[in-house]
């Protein structure tokens, strides 16, 4: 597909993908507000920066995802603000930026230590994929394995370190 | 924990898992997926934050590597 310069051609799928990414946004957590979410996320698309783009549905259903990310942050760091400000009585303000930097570094290292213990491909793999923004395919093809064996060891480090996080917040 | 709450969490891992590969797109498949129940969003939203979460943690490693200043012996 030749690539669709400016806003104007990928306005134009938007169009096309409308009542696509109208079903992607109300069951990704829009709801009955997906037509506004959708008319917010244009305002979004159209007062960025021009650039080229290569495939414009993944590109409109990308920003879709990562407006949903953003809102629920926004949303999930205004009840936290709430939350700290109801139960300020007694507690400290906040965290001290030296204990709130040697958590991150504790952290770290446990990330570090999980991933390592499921091997060194484990480790490259994951690291390929979610630092390095590789996909799954070129990883596969860089490494000359399958993609299932790829997916497989992504599939360990997720858990892993899904169990990881879920044992660290209850610490 | 069930079994069917335990497949549920693994089925949202796998696709917070998917999403994150830049050429992803089975954005209508995740659409029906996520249709199906509400927990299906609630587990899929948790998937995405432990995603997430790995990755700024191993990010902040990388920044601090490739920044000399911030080097600690």
């Amino acid at each position: 597909m030749v690539a669709q310069a400016g806003s104007s051609g990928l306005h134009a799928t938007l169009l096309n993908e409308r009542s696509r990414l109208l079903r992607f946004l109300a069951a990704r957590g829009a709801g009955h507000e997906a037509e506004d979410v959708l008319h917010d996320l244009w305002q979004k698309i159209a007062s960025a920066p021009e650039r080229p783009v290569a495939d414009p549905i993944s590109y409109l259903f990308r920003a879709a995802e990562n407006h949903m990310r953003d809102i629920r942050r926004a949303t999930s760091s205004r009840e936290k603000r709430q939350f700290d400000w109801q139960a300020m009585g007694d507690a400290p303000e906040d965290t001290p930026a030296g204990e709130r930097v040697l958590v991150a570094r504790e952290q770290l290292q446990q990330v570090q230590s999980a991933l390592a213990a499921l091997g060194s491909r484990v480790d490259h793999i994951f690291r390929r994929y979610r630092l390095d923004g590789v996909g799954q395919a070129d990883i596969a093809s860089e490494l000359g394995i399958s993609l299932s064996s790829v997916e497989k060891d992504l599939q360990k480090a997720y858990r892993m370190l899904a169990e990881l996080r879920t044992k660290l917040n209850t610490e | 924990m069930t079994t069917h709450q335990s497949e549920l969490i693994e089925a949202a891992r796998l696709w917070a898992m998917r999403v994150a590969d830049p050429a992803f797109d089975a954005w209508d498949e995740l659409s029906a997926w996520l249709e199906l129940s509400p927990a299906h969003l609630a587990a899929y939203e948790a998937a995405v934050e432990d995603d997430e979460w790995a990755a700024a943690t191993l990010a902040k490693a990388q920044a601090t590597r490739d920044d000399p200043h911030q080097r600690r012996s």
